[in-house]
């Protein structure tokens, strides 16, 4: 079986530190794999690097493949064509990841409109659809709100709907529930689950939290300070863990050991 | 980058300002008062670098101690305006309630009131001078300044820092001296070199009407007038100062933004 | 020991609402109330550590501010040593000062940036005499370096500046602690080394706690006795073991079976 994702020897540096060091893992198409790690580890900037949105300052170098494409360096308008169709993003803050000044409906529709030929109309309709598929109560209500209407949940299932919007073969969510209740958070799970299901995407899922990755992940890799310091599948990495950091961040997320 | 820029450029437009204010005092290449007929409307020469106006003053001592005069103004100005200002909208914000809507509707009611009639009707009753234009655009000033102390008080006040020094049981004086006032220091400071810039060109008008410096103290803003008549005949009599006013105005306003883009606090948060 | 609480309930709280007027949306209807607190009834018994569960809009965030003095409620009582709090003007507040003390969520926001962190530390201490060697002390207890007093907050990680917070928080020798969201903003790794501070500091100075958080897991960790909060009442308290085992109000089961457990994930039917 040949990897969607592919990433080798990837290397993140600024100045004289190295923030990321010799990373290498692959994703299969359809397969939800987590990436693990305390703040600071580089999970975010890894994945950044995936989606190209790497800060200036910061220099890349070795590889990463998506279904055979080398994204690692490439220009800027092949990277947005792929954005959006083939690997889409939810990040942790669903406000800043809105527009405010533009009405919910028009902005998932805008997301589709970049990347197919279809009239407004039709967009607005499909937009419609998506987020009821995000089970947002009402939607053609909420696609003529704006996003300071809503609640952050709602925020975030409609940021989910623009990731969804092109069915991408790969979705990446860092930390897409850190700021929302745990019962919202159920159900953003659960969306996520079933958005990549029911198209047969993969999934990135990055997070601080162990029993989120174990709820939605069948792979995990374990970041301590850029550098991958276990993987596997996740009953076996946090079933037994064998690194002393996966050990360490297990005793710290099962309140109940420490 | 385009932030230092804006300081840096800024700082050095008005480090010459001041520059040429504080060496005007010790040196200047003539007497900018003396009255020399015989030297009437000469354009450059080597010991006249900027020329002579039409009674035969220097022009570049008169740029050199106008300097002074706009530097005066604008300190005088800016200073009543910022401690009336910052107190009352410090007093505004952490207060509250009536005292905050008094303070504020009065505000507009200055704010709704030019600067220019201010001074025009001090000057009306008291004798313009360069004392009347200052108490005039300080006072005009004053509602700038409460509004920007207030803002940044309610920001600051809404922190846990403050509900902490709350639960520690502080009073509210020490709150707005430890915690208010430092914390919204930086958006004064930038509202002062704002005000600055708005104070030179105030003074500028003002003088320009003849209702600021009385002669013969050279300003930047009486020159411009002096040389109107001659408008058509000698117009470097009135692009010289008229340049001076622009680039003081322009160095205040890049330094006000420059400083604005320094105390941000969205950048403050990046190590 | 928590067997009698209300003869030694150190804070009281009676039918407590608190209700909060919105700006106009209309021009001439009435402007909007919000009831952020609606008949909440409690009593934080001396020792205990006493945990307020709830999501965004339980109205914990306002409970947590009528506790230390910070607002008024709209009606009820609190009580704090049998003294009525509620209805007296900040200025009256001085022996609630000094024994009552909060740590705040967020680690940066709730210390002044411009100011040195002894001078964060003895802020509630005044100009006592003596107050920077309580200083020393206080860095110690929370396992700060002795140098850090000369520092300022950006130089530190959140999880010190978390502890510079509880350092502020413990130096007027409280007799009650409440920490409102004290490791939400944190890393799952410093997490947990703030909870055993703050267990370890509660053991060490007999204090109570009020611990309030939006996070199951970490209440029962740290807490004996539980309130659980939903838009602005109390929906079940009790002991802890008793609220989390067995739960009677269909909110509080629905809040634990909502929150992602570890093990029941990997024991869970393995998956295709």
């Amino acid at each position: 079986m040949s990897a969607l994702l592919t990433v080798d020897g990837l290397r993140l540096t600024t100045g004289p530190s190295t923030l990321v060091d010799d990373v290498s893992f692959h994703i299969g198409p359809g397969e939800r794999v987590g990436l693990i790690g305390a703040s600071g580890s580089g999970k975010s900037l890894t994945a950044s690097a995936i989606m190209g949105l790497l800060p200036e300052e910061i220099t890349a170098s070795g590889s990463v493949r998506l279904d055979g494409r080398q994204l690692l360096g490439a220009p800027e308008r092949q990277l947005s064509r792929l954005r959006g169709k083939d690997i889409a993003m939810v990040f942790q803050e669903p406000m800043t990841a809105l527009n405010p000044a533009m009405r919910v409906g028009r902005q998932v529709a805008e997301a589709m409109r970049l990347h197919r030929r279809i009239d407004r109309g039709a967009a607005l309709a499909a937009a419609v659809e998506l987020l009821d598929r995000v089970r947002l109560p009402e939607p053609e209500r909420i696609a003529r709100a704006y996003p300071h209407q809503l609640s952050g949940g709602q925020r975030q299932r409609v940021v989910l709907a623009i990731a969804l919007a092109n069915d991408p073969a790969l979705l990446i969510c860092d930390e897409p529930t850190t700021a929302l209740d745990v019962t919202v958070q159920a159900r953003i799970l659960d969306l996520i689950l079933a958005g990549v299901g029911e198209q047969g995407g993969a999934l990135l899922f990055i997070t601080h939290d162990l029993a989120v990755v174990a709820s939605v992940c069948e792979r995990v890799l374990v970041l301590e300070q850029g550098r991958i310091v276990e993987s596997g599948p996740v009953r076996q990495v946090l079933g037994a863990p064998r690194h002393e950091y996966t050990k360490r961040l297990l005793a710290a997320s099962t309140l109940e050991a420490s | 980058m385009a932030r230092t820029v804006n300081l840096v450029a800024g700082a050095v437009l008005v480090g010459l300002v001041v520059l040429v204010a504080l060496v005007s005092f010790a040196w200047t290449p003539h007497d900018p008062l003396l009255v020399d007929a015989s030297l009437r409307l000469s354009g450059p020469t080597a010991e006249y670098v900027l020329g002579t106006d039409r009674f035969g003053r220097d022009v570049a001592s008169q740029l050199m101690v106008g300097a002074r005069t706009t530097l005066y103004v604008g300190v005088v100005a800016v200073g009543i305006a910022a401690l009336a200002g910052t107190p009352l909208g410090i007093v505004a914000g952490m207060r509250g309630g009536w005292l905050d809507e008094l303070i504020m509707r009065v505000n507009d009611l200055v704010l709704a009131f030019p600067a220019l009639l201010l001074a025009i009707m001090l000057g009306a009753v008291y004798g313009a001078s360069t004392l009347t234009a200052m108490v005039a655009i300080g006072v005009a000033t004053v509602p700038s300044f409460a509004r920007v102390a207030r803002a940044g008080t309610l920001q600051v006040m809404s922190t846990e820092y403050v509900l902490a020094a709350r639960a520690g049981g502080r009073s509210r004086a020490w709150i707005a001296g430890r915690h208010v006032l430092p914390n919204i220091s930086g958006l004064v400071l930038v509202q002062s070199s704002v005000s600055f810039a708005i104070a030179v060109l105030a003074e500028a008008a003002l003088s320009f009407l003849g209702f600021g410096t009385a002669p013969p103290t050279p300003s930047w803003g009486r020159m411009l007038q002096e040389s109107q008549e001659l408008l058509a005949v000698e117009p470097r009599l009135a692009l010289i100062p008229g340049a001076a006013i622009a680039l003081a105005v322009l160095g205040f306003n890049l330094l006000g933004d420059g400083l604005r883009d320094r105390f941000d606090p969205r950048l403050e948060v990046r190590r | 020991m928590s067997d009698n609480p209300r003869s030694e309930s150190v804070v009281s709280v009676r039918d407590l609402w608190r209700t909060y007027r919105r700006p106009r949306t209309s021009l001439f209807g009435p402007r909007p109330e919000v009831h952020a607190l609606r008949g909440v009834s409690f009593d934080v018994a001396r020792g205990s550590r006493f945990g307020i569960v709830g999501e965004s809009g339980s109205g914990k965030s306002t409970l947590v501010r009528l506790l230390a003095g910070l607002d008024r409620p709209s009606a009820g009582e609190i009580s704090f040593d049998g003294r009525r709090i509620d209805t007296l003007p900040e200025r009256r507040l001085g022996f609630l000062r000094s024994r009552l003390q909060v740590v705040f969520q967020d680690p940066m926001g709730s210390l002044d940036p411009r100011m040195r962190v002894r001078d964060i530390i003895s802020e509630p201490l005044g100009r006592q005499p003596g107050r920077f060697e309580r200083v020393r002390e206080l860095l110690e207890a929370v396992d700060l370096p002795a140098d850090a007093g000369r520092r300022y907050p950006h130089q530190f990680s959140g999880g010190q500046r978390q502890r510079i917070s509880i350092a502020r928080a413990l130096a007027p020798r409280p007799g009650v602690l409440v920490a409102d969201e004290p490791v939400s903003a944190l890393d799952v790794l410093v997490r947990a080394q703030i909870l055993d501070l703050l267990a370890d500091l509660v053991e060490r100075y007999a204090l109570t706690m009020v611990f309030v958080s939006h996070d199951l897991a970490v209440v029962r960790h740290v807490c004996d006795t539980v309130a659980v909060m939903r838009q602005g009442e109390i929906v079940e308290q009790g002991p802890v073991r008793d609220v989390y085992g067995e739960p009677r109000h269909p909110y509080t089961r629905e809040l634990i079976a909502a929150a992602p457990s570890l093990s029941a994930a990997l024991s869970g039917p393995e998956e295709g």
